[in-house]
């Protein structure tokens, strides 16, 4: 399989059962165990381009050419401000979707999210988004220790009670 | 902005010897300032030996709630622990 993003070794471990692509001709593919990647990413490329997954569509599209619209989204946002949309975190899912800015920063990329002081940053492009995930994550965790806060993180940590739910 | 003159692990340094900032290991590299018993900033540095890039350096400026200005005089070291929390209280209200 061709190395994507630099992916290739995680590609199973996105459990790659739900993709739809929105606006576009990827033809399912069925009767097929590995046949899709789940991106969870809901893109805007110009204002032509889309690519939508959801789990609550969940459909099989070809690998390769959603391999394809990846290294597009990732060549496009080598220069310049990509909007995503993300559907679930690593453990969790998420009751309503995350808006996610990436741009190039450096030889890599930042992916911000608006509604918290978090970053995730990676020279790989999915990879920043894991980052900012796993941040996500991390900071859920931290604030569901105790109540010893500002208010700003008291009201971030109601804010993501509210959207998480557990797969 | 100073972004070219640090490496992520200078800034790890400053914030552990001048916030008090314990940082956890692990996939992410990140920490609590806290202030009066209460975790007030978390900052998020990345890891690698490389200088940092433009926009990393200022989200991380901004977990720290400091300027860009604010943020250079931090690593360049004038800007110490007081000075910080002032800063802060202007943010804070009831800090």
């Amino acid at each position: 399989m061709k190395t994507v993003l630099g992916r290739n070794a995680d590609w199973r471990s996105f459990q790659a059962s739900a993709i739809t692509i929105e606006h576009d001709a990827f033809t399912p593919v069925s009767g097929s165990a590995f046949a899709g990647v789940e991106v969870d990413t809901w893109a805007f490329i110009g204002s032509s381009e889309t690519i939508f997954t959801s789990h609550s569509q969940r459909e099989v599209y070809n690998l390769k050419k959603l391999e394809e619209r990846i290294e597009k989204l990732e060549t496009f946002c080598k220069h310049n401000v990509c909007n995503i949309q993300i559907h679930r975190l690593i453990n969790f899912d998420l009751n309503t979707s995350l808006n996610i800015i990436i741009e190039p920063d450096g030889e890599g990329f930042i992916a911000r999210s608006p509604d918290f002081p978090l970053y995730g940053y990676s020279n790989d492009f999915i990879e920043s988004i894991e980052m900012l995930k796993r941040e996500i994550e991390s900071l859920y965790e931290d604030l569901i220790e105790n109540d010893d806060y500002t208010e700003e993180w008291l009201k971030i940590k109601s804010f993501l009670k509210n959207i998480l739910k557990t797969k | 902005m100073n972004n070219s003159k640090y490496k992520a692990l200078d800034v790890k340094n400053r914030c552990e010897n001048k916030l008090h900032i314990n940082f956890k290991s692990g996939k992410e590299c990140n920490g609590w300032f806290i202030y009066n018993k209460r975790k007030v900033a978390r900052i998020t540095v990345p890891h690698g030996r490389k200088n940092i890039p433009q926009k990393t350096y200022l989200s991380m400026a901004n977990q720290l709630k400091l300027s860009v200005d604010d943020f250079d005089r931090f690593l360049d070291c004038p800007l110490k622990e007081d000075e910080y929390i002032r800063i802060l209280k202007k943010q804070i209200s009831n800090l």
